[in-house]
Formats: C-alpha cells, structure tokens, sequence
C-alpha cells in the first residue's frame, strides 16, 4: 500500500478539503480581543519583574547552571550570538549526559541570545549520583518551543521557593537551540526554586513549572510518534491497592527506555482506599474518573518521587492508586500509600540494562496533587 | 500599531479561520485557535512584520498552539456518522454537509501533527519544505507525518474523485 497520492487522489483531497470548510463567521472584534489578550501575557511579565530583588536572593541559594553547549559555533565561543541558518534539531549535541556536556554545564553563565528558540530537548534524571543518570530520548520537542521558551525568560511572579534537596526523580537537564545556532544547557530540579538567574537578562522561571512544562510537551510529542491503540476498556480500580500491577497493560510505550511513564496519559481513574489497622489490607472507599489533563498532570507529578527508606508512624491519611492509559494503550496502576510516608507501590517493565529505577516515595507535589484532585472531583 | 493589526486581521482572520477549521473541526474551537495564535504574536507584531511575514509568524503559532493544545482540551472531539435532521435543506446543502462530515471523520483519524501536514499540504498549498518550516520541525518529520497520513486516509472518500451528478 503506497504512502503517495496519484495525481487523482491529489486533486480529490484539494477539492474536499477546499468544499468542506464552512464560511468564517464575521467577528468584528476579533482583533481587538486578541490585542486584549495579548496585553494580559505583557502585563504579567512586567508585574512579575517587580519582584525581582526577591528573585536574586532566592537564585542564589539553587546552585543552579546554565551555559552554552554549542561548542562547534563560533556564538558559542565568544559568548555572544551572531546571525547564522536556523539550526536542524539533527545538529543538537549527542546527549544531555555525555561528560562533554556535564563539564560544560559548570562553565560561565551566558545569557540566552535575542533569537527564538527552535528546538528543546529535555533530558529527566531518573538515577542518583550516577554519571548518565540524565535520560536521553530520541525526540527533540519543537512544537511551540519559541513561545515556551519566550515565556520561561519573562519572569515569573510566584517564587515561594521550596528546596526539594537531595532528590533523584525530579532533576532534569535542557538544551535549548535558538535560531541562530547556539545552544545553551540548563540544569535543575522540580522544585519550587528558580532554574537559572542571569545578571544581564531576566530569566526567573521555576524549577517546577519547567520541569511541568518539558514533561508535559515531551510526552504529547512521544505519543505522535507511536501507534495509537484503541483503549481496551474501561478504567478499574484495583482490588487490592499494594499489587496494583495485576490490571497493567503493555503497550508500545513500555518499549521506550527514558522513564517509568514517558507517554502523556489521556485518561485516568484516581481510587481511594482508608487502611485497615489489623490486617494490613485497604478498603476501598470510592473513585473519580480523570480527563487527559488530570491525568496527565499526575502522571509528570509522579515522576518527581524519590528513593529512600520508609521511616515513619502509619497515620489516618488515605491511599491512593493512580490508573493511568497513554495513547499506546498501555496502563500503569501506581499507589502512593500516604499513610505510611507516602510509599509508592507501581510494576514497570524490565527494558534491558538501562531500567529507569522507579520512585518509590512520593513527592510533596504529587501528595498534594492526588490530595487536591480528590478534593476536587469528589461528588459525595 | 494597533490600527496596522486591526488591518491585519480583518484581511487574514477568515484566512486563518479556515485553516483552523480544518485543524479543529468545530467552528468555536477554531475562533478559539485563531484568538489565541493571534493573542500570543500581538506583541511581536511590529517587530515580526518589519523582518518578513507576520501571517506566516501567525500561522506558525497557530499550528504548534494546536498541536500542544489538542491533548489537553480537545480530547471532546467525536465526530458522527449520523447528521441531525434538517427538515428545509436543499439537496445541494446535504451534499456539502456530506463532504464534510467525510472531512471531518477522516481528518479525525489522524494525528495533530499529521492533521497540521495534511492542512498545511492540501489545503494552504505549501511545499514540503514550507511545511517544514511552518511547523518548525524538520523535512524528515513532515515526510513521516504525511506518509502516515496518507496511510491512514487510504479508503475515505478524502482520496475518491466525485462523482458525476448524472452517474448517481
């Protein structure tokens, strides 16, 4: 079966295309609401630099870098950008872990060039305290990158900085090619803390809504480039909350060695469970259905988890078990018992040596996300 | 700058409509499209239309807005099989409703990359390499979208010629 058009099918398509579209209704403001529009995203860039002497102080405390990973462009050597061809996201550097990029990543800051952004490869780091720890996927996001970029360089007015420390699921290395062909590294974490600050530009974006944002575009992007899969039925909670693997479904998405979910979700079903104190077990007390964004949402927030050892008194909070399905068709059911520290219980598939090691303590954001989307969505 | 936008707009807003429409399917989505594209390059308007064409800055925005848009408002979107009755319509008015409801089921099997190929393609007429270029994405991506799509369009009435009347 060919992938071309005859020249039939061609004037075929022109033709239904063309007759198909209704006529534009007459919208005699829509200039003027765009304008509107348009004023509100400035006015919110220029409050918030009013409170860039806050933002100084809370930079200083992230040890936060940014530099210029260009190093084959002679903008990249000077510090300074000059006007060259657009750059293909094929000329991007190798890998966000190569130790080229990682010596680098301490270099001088540079500020980013007056050039829209092309290209955003964003690289999550899902080991600790290991060299390549820095996940590298084979999709370099270039969909509304210029405006993405754009906006994470206006500042930010909400810097109510939260340090997450010593945190493995939740850092994240950018490489951010701009038109001009320079390139510039970012590395930080999801925290609530600025990523980068620079003394001859405002650039106060946090942490979080970075890592929110990647996460979210990466993953829409990874969806287009695998086969869509019919979902199989509808969502269920799982019977018993601490084996939540038993209603898992792998679909192409598992085959992809970058993170436990890389694929945005497009559905989801959010249970909860009350403990029960003498058998150890959960009984399940009701469920919300969640769209794409809710689920998609929790599903970024649960990467943001950490690893530790669980050192704490059971307490009356709740249990949750995430059902989550991506447009593969695969479904993850994932629990976070916030009773017992939070504890993450989830089944990922083995992908050969490089396994993203799982979360296995939730993080504050994504305790207070399940918390808030029950909150929410709860009819009773 | 503002009566230059207001121009702007009131010469290529029903332009850029149709080409939502096609992205959208839905008439309210694709005002919704239009406002915002346009909402996020009215403060580069001066500035994109003294270096090139600010309709292909519009348009741009326009198509990756979509793109990162679709999964998160418009998971809504079913096309249907079945039209509402319409008692007064003409027989040239069902057919047209026809084409577009075919229109609209077969571009609702595609994905938002490989929709925004075929519209860009198809419909406003670009190269391969101005499609590209739109999107700012790479040859090889748009290659890959429109194969796919192409794949997946094969048997919709998208890729038959008409009819003639007298054939029917």
């Amino acid at each position: 079966m060919t992938d071309q058009l005859d020249p039939q099918e061609e004037q075929a398509l022109r033709e239904r295309l063309t007759s198909s579209v209704p006529e534009a209704p007459h919208s005699a403001n829509r200039a003027s609401r765009a304008a509107t529009l348009g004023r509100t995203r400035q006015r919110r860039a220029v409050v918030a630099a009013g409170l860039a002497p806050l933002a100084v102080t809370v930079a200083v405390l992230v040890p936060m870098s940014l530099s210029d990973v260009g190093s084959d462009s002679p903008a990249a050597d000077s510090g300074t950008t000059t006007s060259v061809a657009p750059t293909d996201p094929g000329d991007t550097p190798d890998s966000c872990s190569s130790e080229a990029d990682l010596s680098q990543a301490s270099s001088a800051r540079l500020p980013f060039p007056d050039k829209p952004a092309t290209w955003l490869r964003f690289c999550p780091k899902m080991a600790l305290d290991e060299a390549d720890a820095f996940r590298n996927p084979d999709v370099t996001l270039t969909e509304d990158v210029e405006n993405l970029v754009a906006d994470w360089i206006a500042p930010q007015a909400s810097l109510n900085c939260s340090p997450t420390g010593n945190v493995y699921g939740d850092a994240f290395r950018l490489h951010i090619g701009f038109q001009d062909g320079s390139v510039r590294s970012l590395t930080g974490n999801a925290s609530d803390c600025l990523v980068a600050r620079l003394a001859e530009q405002e650039l106060a974006v946090t942490g979080r809504q970075v890592f929110l944002q990647s996460m979210t575009a990466l993953g829409q992007q990874l969806s287009e480039t695998l086969p869509a899969v019919a979902p199989a039925g509808p969502l269920e909670c799982p019977p018993q909350p601490y084996e939540p693997g038993q209603t898992d479904v792998n679909g192409p998405s598992t085959t992809l060695d970058l993170m436990p979910l890389p694929v945005s979700a497009t559905r989801g079903l959010l249970c909860r469970y009350a403990t029960v104190a003498d058998d150890g077990g959960a009984r399940f007390l009701g469920s919300v259905e969640l769209d794409a964004g809710q689920a998609d949402a929790l599903r970024v927030a649960y990467h943001t988890g950490s690893t530790g050892m669980v050192d704490c008194a059971r307490s009356s909070d709740p249990v949750y078990s995430l059902v989550l399905e991506d447009t593969t068709g695969t479904r993850r059911t994932i629990t976070a018992d916030l009773s017992m520290c939070g504890t993450i219980y989830s089944v990922v598939p083995t992908r050969g040596d490089r396994v993203p090691e799982v979360p296995n303590l939730a993080s504050e954001w994504f305790r207070e996300l399940l918390e808030s989307t029950w909150a929410d969505l709860r009819t009773d | 700058m503002q009566e230059s936008f207001d121009a702007f707009v009131a010469a290529r807003g029903s332009s850029l409509w149709r080409s939502a429409w096609l992205l959208t399917g839905d008439s309210g989505l694709a005002e919704d499209l239009v406002q915002t594209a346009l909402a996020k390059a009215w403060p580069r308007f001066e500035k994109v239309s003294k270096r090139g064409s600010f309709e292909a800055y519009v348009r741009r925005t326009m198509f990756t807005t979509y793109a990162t848009w679709w999964r998160r408002k418009w998971r809504g979107e079913q096309p249907t099989q079945t039209l509402p009755d319409r008692e007064t319509a003409e027989p040239h008015e069902s057919q047209s409703a026809a084409i577009r409801l075919d229109v609209q089921t077969a571009l609702a099997t595609l994905s938002p990359g490989q929709r925004a190929v075929v519209v860009l393609r198809y419909f406003d007429d670009l190269t391969e390499t101005e499609t590209a270029n739109q999107l700012g994405c790479s040859l090889g991506t748009v290659k890959t979208h429109h194969a796919r799509a192409i794949r997946a369009l094969r048997g919709s009435p998208l890729l038959q010629m008409t009819e003639p009347e007298d054939a029917r």
